[in-house]
C-alpha cells in the first residue's frame, strides 16, 4: 500500500517530464518546419492531382485552395531562425505615437546607422536607384509585397520600410528581384565596371547645429518616415524630432540630386 | 573627381556587385558610402530617351568625372512622367560591361581566332570587298540605328552604290504592323498616340505583354491616378473611373494577372475572334453605319496574286463573307467562349465606350499577320471606334526606333526615305533629286528582305558574299537558326562583318568584329512607337577605339571614294557625304578625329528631313528637338515660328492636313478619296500544328528584366540576376504527365533543332495545358534553333509564336556540363 503510494507521484513526474519534453521538441520543430529554407523549393516537386473541370457555361471556374500554386517567398540571407514577435508599427493617427513622454527624446545610434547604410548600399546601383529586392518573391502578386511594405513591419532585427512613394501596381517593374528559385543554380554574375554615384553618410549642414540638406534626391519619397520613422525605418536613421510633421521647412534639397534641369537639357 | 577615388569607387562597386549577387552580400556593400558634402559635386544631368525599347521614356543621365553614374526618369516627359522600368533605372551599366569591345578585329585565316587590326586596315578591307563585287554586298541593320546612322546607311547603299540589299532586324519585329498600316489607311504608322492610354475605358491587348514589355506605358493604364490622370477626367461622373483591361492571350502573364478579364486564345484564335466579333456586329446591324458610310470601304484579297492594295467589295459582299464566321465557328476556332465573343461585340456596339486596342509581337510574329493587324483596324473602323482620344488600333514597337529609322528612313529592302517605295519611279526620281544624284543611280529593283538576305549569304551558291551587320544580333533573333545562319566559315568566300559594343552570337561567326559607341557615347536621334522624335547628345567617351556606327559608314564610303567608286559622289562630283563647318568649308567627317568637329546627326537630319513632308510625316528642324522631350511629327512650323506637334492624325480637330471641318480625312487613302480600308481575311491554321510525333505548342517572347537578346541587360548585375537563365515555362498538369522537377533541365526539340532548359512550373507565365513558352534572351540557350522559318506572305516577318515542339529527358551523358 505504501509502496504504492509513493511510486505513483513518481510515475506521474515521469509521464508529465515525457509530456512537456514532448511538447518542446514538437513546438520547436513546429516553429522551424513552417520556415522554407532557401533552395528548398527547387527541390519541388508539383506532385498534386489536378482534375479538369469543365466549365458548361463558359465560366472559369474558381481554383480550389489544394490546386494553387506554392508559394515562392522566403527569408533573406540575413534571416535568422529564432522566435520574434512581429512588431507593429507606429500608427500615427495616434497622438502618442509622437508625443509619447517616455520616447521624445531619440539619440539614433551611429554604429547601428552605419550598418544600415551598408545594408542599404548593397541594394542600390547608385544614389537614387530602386532598391532590389533581398528576399524571395512572388512574380506575379503586389498582394504579397504590401502585406509587408504597405504599413511597414519589423521582424527582429529585419526592417521591411512602408512603400515611400504612391502605390504603383507591378512592384517587379522597378525593384529586381533574386532569380526565381528553380533557376537560382543558373546565377552567374556578370562582371561590370559601372560605378554608382556614392550613397550619402549624411547631408552636408551650413554650420554645426544647422538643419542637414537631404543628400539624396525627393522624387517618389513623398513618405519621408519610411525610412525616417523608428521602428518602421532603418535603425539608427530615425528622426530625432517626431513632433514636426512638415519635413521639407528646414531641410532643403538638392538642385544637383533633384534634377532641377533647364528645359533644354 | 581624382583618378584614386574613381578606382576605388570601381572596385567597390565591382566586388559588391559580385558579392551581392552571389548572395555573400553580409559584409561588403555595393556602393561606397560617403559624407555628404561633396558626394553630388560636379554631377551634371541631361536628358536622353532610355536605350532599351521602343517605348521611348526618356531618362535623367547623371554624368560625373566623365561617367555614368546615376539615371533619373524624366519627369518632364510626357511618355513616362519621371517613372522607369528596372532596365531603365539600370541602363547606364549598359556602357560598362567589362567585355566591351575596344579594338577592330579580325579572324585569323585559319580560323584559330582574331587578331587585333588598326581601323584604317579595316575600312580598307572592307572598301575592297565592296569594291570587288558592289551587287554581293548587303548591309543588315536594326531599329537600333539611330536615324542618322539609319539614313546614312540608307543613302550609301541605294543613293551610292545603287544595291538595294539592306534590310533591319525590325522585319523580324514588326513588318506587319507597317503592312496592316499601309492596306487599312495608304500610310504607315499609328493614327493615335500615347495620349490614347489616358483617355481609354476599355483596353484590348491582342497577343501583348505590355505589363513585361512596355511596363511604364502599361503602369500609365493601370496606375492613373500616380501618374497624375485624375480618374475623372473628363468631370463626367457618367463615365467609367477604371479602366477595363481584357487580355486576349495564349498564355497566362503577368498583363492577365492585372488585367479584368483574360481571355485564353487558341494560336491563330485571334483571326477567328475578330472575324467573329464582326460578324456580330453586322449580322446584329449593330456597326457604326454613320461612320462606314462616310469613312470606309470595304476590302479582299484578289482571287490571284494578292496585294496590299485588294480589291473593292461592296457591303454585301463583306457581309456574305462574314456569314460563317457565327460566334460558334468562332469560339470553336479561337477557343473563346461564344458569350465572352458576345460580350466583346456589345463593347464594340457601344459608342459611348472609349477602346484602344494594343498589340506587339503576338499580332505581329504571325504567319496571318497582315491579315490579323488589318482585321483589328477594321474592327475599329467598323464600330467606329476611331479617331476620338481613347478609341484607337495601336501597335507598339519593341526597339527604340524601329519606327524613327526602319519605318520613317525605310532602312527596308524595297524602301525609299519618308514613305518611299523603290518601285515606284516617281519615287526614285524625288530621291535622286534631293540626293543631287544623276538619274537612274537608285536601282529599281527591290532588294533582299532578311530572311532572303540570310539564305543567300548562308548557302555557297547564294548572291550575297559580304555582309556587314551594325546593331543587331542575327546569330541569336533569326528564326530557323540552323538554317538561316550556318556557320559561314564553312563557306568559302564569304565574310561576316559585325559591329558591336559587346561580343555576341553573331561576333562568334564574325570574320570581322568592328568596336561600336553606344548611346551616350555618341549623338543619337530615336523615334519612339507614337511618333515621337527624341533626340540626345553626346555624354561620356566611347571605350578604347570603339566609334560611332554613322562614322563607319561614312568612313567606309569615302575610302570607296578614294577606290574610284562611282557612286560615291553625287551630280558636281561631291562626296555623298558633305557636311560643312559654319564657315562654309567641308569638314573631313570621315577622319575620326574630326567626326565631332561638327554635329553629323544635326547635318544629317536636316537633309533627311526634306524627305518626310511627302507622306505628311513633316519633322521640325532638329534644334527644336534640342529643346524638347520630342516630338510627335507631323511637327508644322506655326504663325508665330513655334513647332506644333499632333497628337491624333486624320482626325479635324488636330491633325494640320484635315480641314477643320471634317471630322476625319485619311489623305493617303489608297482609294484617293479620303477613306480607310476594312478588310475581311478567311481564317486559316498555323503552318505547323502539334502532332503526335511533337504534341507541344511553342512560344517565344521576352521578359521584363531582359531586352530582346540581353547582349546588354545580360551584363547589369540587378537584371541578370533577377532574371539568369532561359527557361521553358511548362503547365503544371504536362510537368506531372512528363515526370518533370521544378528546375529539372530538359531537351527541347522541334523538327529543325534542339536545346537544353531548365522547367518552371507555376512561372511567371502560365501556359494552358499542351504549350510552352520560352525567353529568347539567353545566347547559351539558342531557342531559335527550334523556331519555324514560316513567313507572313506579305510584311516577310516570321512566326515565332508558333511551332510544334516535345520535351525529353537529358541523357545521361548530355548532362555533363
Amino acid at each position: 500500500m505504501n509502496a504504492q503510494q509513493r511510486s505513483s507521484p513518481h510515475i506521474v513526474a515521469l509521464l508529465l517530464t515525457g509530456v512537456i519534453g514532448l511538447s518542446l521538441v514538437g513546438l520547436i520543430r513546429g516553429i522551424r518546419y513552417d520556415v522554407p529554407h532557401h533552395g528548398e523549393l527547387a527541390e519541388f516537386r508539383h506532385n498534386t492531382p489536378i482534375e479538369d473541370v469543365a466549365a458548361e457555361d463558359g465560366a472559369i471556374p474558381a481554383t480550389p485552395y489544394w490546386q494553387m500554386r506554392r508559394r515562392e517567398t522566403g527569408p533573406t540571407s540575413q534571416w535568422e531562425y529564432g522566435i520574434s514577435p512581429i512588431e507593429t508599427i507606429f500608427d500615427y493617427r495616434r497622438c502618442i505615437t509622437c508625443h509619447d513622454p517616455h520616447t521624445l527624446e531619440i539619440r539614433p545610434d551611429q554604429r547601428a546607422k552605419e550598418r544600415s547604410l551598408k545594408i542599404r548600399a548593397t541594394r542600390r546601383a547608385y544614389n537614387g536607384a530602386p532598391p532590389v529586392i533581398p528576399h524571395a518573391v512572388e512574380q506575379t502578386d503586389d498582394a504579397a509585397c504590401m502585406a509587408c511594405h504597405g504599413t511597414g513591419a519589423r521582424i527582429g532585427e529585419l526592417v521591411a520600410n512602408r512603400i515611400p512613394h504612391a502605390y504603383l501596381s507591378q512592384c517587379l517593374q522597378c525593384h529586381a528581384p533574386p532569380a526565381p528559385l528553380p533557376l537560382t543554380h543558373q546565377a552567374s554574375p556578370p562582371a561590370n565596371r559601372f560605378a554608382g554615384l556614392p550613397t550619402p553618410f549624411a547631408g552636408p549642414r551650413a554650420y554645426p547645429g544647422a538643419p542637414p540638406l537631404i543628400p539624396h534626391s525627393t522624387w517618389m519619397r513623398r513618405d519621408c518616415l519610411s525610412c525616417h520613422g523608428g521602428a518602421a525605418g532603418w535603425p539608427g536613421l530615425e528622426v530625432t524630432h517626431r513632433w514636426r510633421t512638415n519635413c521639407l521647412q528646414c531641410h532643403g534639397t538638392s538642385a544637383e540630386l533633384e534634377q532641377a534641369i533647364t528645359a533644354a537639357h | 573627381m581624382s583618378t584614386d577615388r574613381r578606382d576605388f569607387l570601381k572596385a567597390a562597386a565591382l566586388a559588391a556587385a559580385s558579392a551581392v549577387v552571389t548572395g555573400t552580400s553580409r559584409s561588403h556593400h555595393l556602393l561606397p558610402i560617403v559624407q555628404g558634402s561633396d558626394d553630388a559635386s560636379g554631377l551634371k544631368w541631361q536628358k536622353a530617351p532610355c536605350r532599351f525599347c521602343g517605348t521611348g521614356c526618356h531618362v535623367q543621365v547623371g554624368v560625373q568625372g566623365g561617367r555614368v553614374v546615376a539615371i533619373a526618369g524624366d519627369r518632364a516627359a510626357e511618355v513616362n512622367r519621371g517613372l522607369l522600368c528596372v532596365k531603365g533605372y539600370h541602363v547606364g551599366a549598359v556602357l560598362y560591361g567589362q567585355d566591351r569591345l575596344t579594338r577592330p578585329l579580325l579572324r585569323r585565316t585559319d580560323g584559330s581566332g582574331f587578331v587585333e587590326i588598326s581601323w584604317e586596315q579595316a575600312i580598307d578591307m572592307i572598301a575592297r570587298r565592296i569594291l570587288r563585287a558592289p551587287d554581293r554586298f548587303a548591309f543588315y541593320g536594326s531599329g537600333q540605328w539611330t536615324i542618322p546612322e539609319g539614313y546614312a546607311a540608307q543613302k550609301f547603299m541605294k543613293g551610292g552604290l545603287g544595291n538595294n540589299h539592306i534590310d533591319p532586324n525590325a522585319r523580324l519585329c514588326m513588318a506587319s504592323a507597317v503592312t496592316g498600316f499601309i492596306a487599312t489607311y495608304g500610310v504607315d504608322e499609328p493614327a493615335g498616340c500615347y495620349d490614347d492610354l489616358d483617355h481609354c475605358d476599355v483596353l484590348i491587348t491582342w497577343g501583348n505583354n505590355p505589363a513585361e514589355n512596355h511596363p511604364v506605358l502599361f503602369s500609365r493604364v493601370i496606375d492613373r491616378p500616380a501618374h497624375g490622370v485624375p480618374l475623372d477626367s473628363k468631370g463626367d461622373p457618367t463615365r467609367p473611373r477604371h479602366v477595363r483591361v481584357i487580355d486576349i492571350s495564349t498564355r497566362r502573364t503577368r498583363t492577365s494577372q492585372l488585367a479584368t478579364d483574360f481571355l485564353e486564345l487558341k494560336p491563330h484564335g485571334d483571326v477567328a475572334l475578330a472575324l467573329g466579333i464582326m460578324h456580330l456586329l453586322v449580322a446584329e446591324n449593330r456597326y457604326d453605319t454613320e461612320f462606314v458610310e462616310k469613312h470606309c470601304h470595304f476590302r479582299a484579297w484578289q482571287e490571284t496574286n494578292p496585294t496590299l492594295t485588294g480589291e473593292s467589295i461592296s457591303f454585301e459582299q463583306f457581309k456574305a463573307r462574314l456569314e460563317k464566321y457565327t460566334p460558334e465557328r468562332a469560339a470553336a476556332l479561337s477557343g473563346i467562349p461564344v458569350a465572352k465573343i458576345r460580350e466583346l461585340a456589345d463593347l464594340f456596339a457601344n459608342r459611348d465606350l472609349r477602346i484602344t486596342s494594343l498589340w506587339c509581337m503576338g499580332m505581329n510574329q504571325h504567319s496571318m499577320g497582315t491579315a490579323v493587324n488589318t482585321l483589328v483596324h477594321g474592327l475599329h473602323l467598323l464600330s467606329g471606334h476611331f479617331g476620338r482620344p481613347g478609341d484607337a488600333p495601336t501597335s507598339l514597337t519593341g526597339q527604340p526606333s524601329a519606327c524613327g529609322t526602319v519605318r520613317e528612313v525605310g532602312t527596308l529592302a524595297h524602301a525609299l526615305p519618308g514613305g518611299r517605295l523603290v518601285a515606284n519611279a516617281e519615287h526614285r526620281a524625288q530621291c535622286e533629286q534631293l540626293w543631287n544624284l544623276p538619274a537612274g543611280r537608285i536601282n529599281p529593283q527591290p532588294g533582299y528582305h532578311t530572311t532572303k538576305m540570310f539564305e543567300q549569304f548562308g548557302s555557297p551558291d547564294g548572291t550575297i558574299d559580304t555582309l556587314f551587320v551594325q546593331v543587331t544580333n542575327p546569330g541569336q533573333t533569326l528564326p530557323n537558326l540552323n538554317h538561316l545562319l550556318p556557320d559561314q566559315r564553312k563557306t568559302r568566300g564569304k565574310f561576316l562583318i559585325v559591329a558591336d559594343v559587346y561580343p555576341t552570337a553573331t561576333t562568334r561567326l564574325a570574320d570581322l568584329i568592328l568596336p561600336a559607341a553606344m548611346w551616350v557615347e555618341k549623338n543619337g536621334i530615336f523615334g519612339n512607337s507614337e511618333r515621337r522624335t527624341q533626340q540626345w547628345f553626346k555624354m561620356v567617351d566611347p571605350p578604347g577605339d570603339a566609334r560611332d556606327d554613322c562614322w563607319m559608314t561614312i568612313a567606309i564610303a569615302r575610302r570607296l571614294y578614294d577606290l574610284g567608286h562611282p557612286g560615291m559622289v553625287d551630280k558636281n562630283g561631291r562626296f555623298l557625304f558633305h557636311v560643312v563647318d559654319d564657315q562654309g568649308k567641308e569638314v573631313p567627317i570621315w577622319e575620326w578625329e574630326h567626326y565631332y568637329d561638327v554635329n553629323v546627326d544635326r547635318a544629317l537630319f536636316e537633309e533627311y528631313r526634306k524627305f518626310t513632308t511627302l507622306k505628311h510625316k513633316n519633322l521640325a528642324p532638329y534644334d527644336e528637338y534640342v529643346k524638347a522631350r520630342g516630338l510627335r511629327w507631323p511637327v508644322v512650323e506655326q504663325p508665330d515660328g513655334s513647332w506644333r506637334e499632333t497628337r491624333f492624325r486624320f482626325t479635324g480637330f488636330d491633325d494640320p492636313f484635315v480641314d477643320k471641318s471634317k471630322t476625319l480625312d485619311f489623305y493617303h487613302s489608297t482609294t484617293e478619296d479620303g477613306r480607310a480600308q476594312i478588310w475581311v481575311h478567311d481564317y486559316r491554321p498555323p503552318e505547323e500544328v502539334p502532332d503526335d510525333e511533337y504534341p507541344l505548342w511553342l512560344s517565344t517572347g521576352r521578359v521584363l528584366e531582359q531586352w530582346h537578346t540581353g547582349t546588354m541587360t545580360g551584363r547589369i548585375p540587378q537584371l541578370q540576376r533577377a532574371m539568369p537563365t532561359a527557361y521553358v515555362e511548362v503547365h503544371p498538369k504536362d510537368a506531372e504527365t512528363m515526370n518533370l522537377r521544378q528546375g529539372e533541365r530538359v531537351v527541347l526539340e522541334s523538327r529543325r533543332g534542339s536545346i537544353t532548359l531548365p522547367v518552371w512550373i507555376n512561372a511567371r507565365g502560365n501556359p494552358p495545358p499542351g504549350s510552352v513558352f520560352v525567353p529568347f534572351f539567353d545566347e547559351t540557350k539558342l531557342i531559335n534553333r527550334v523556331t519555324l522559318g514560316a513567313i507572313d506572305p506579305f510584311s516577310k516577318q516570321p512566326d515565332y509564336k508558333k511551332c510544334a515542339v516535345r520535351i525529353r529527358p537529358v541523357a545521361e551523358r548530355e548532362n555533363r556540363p
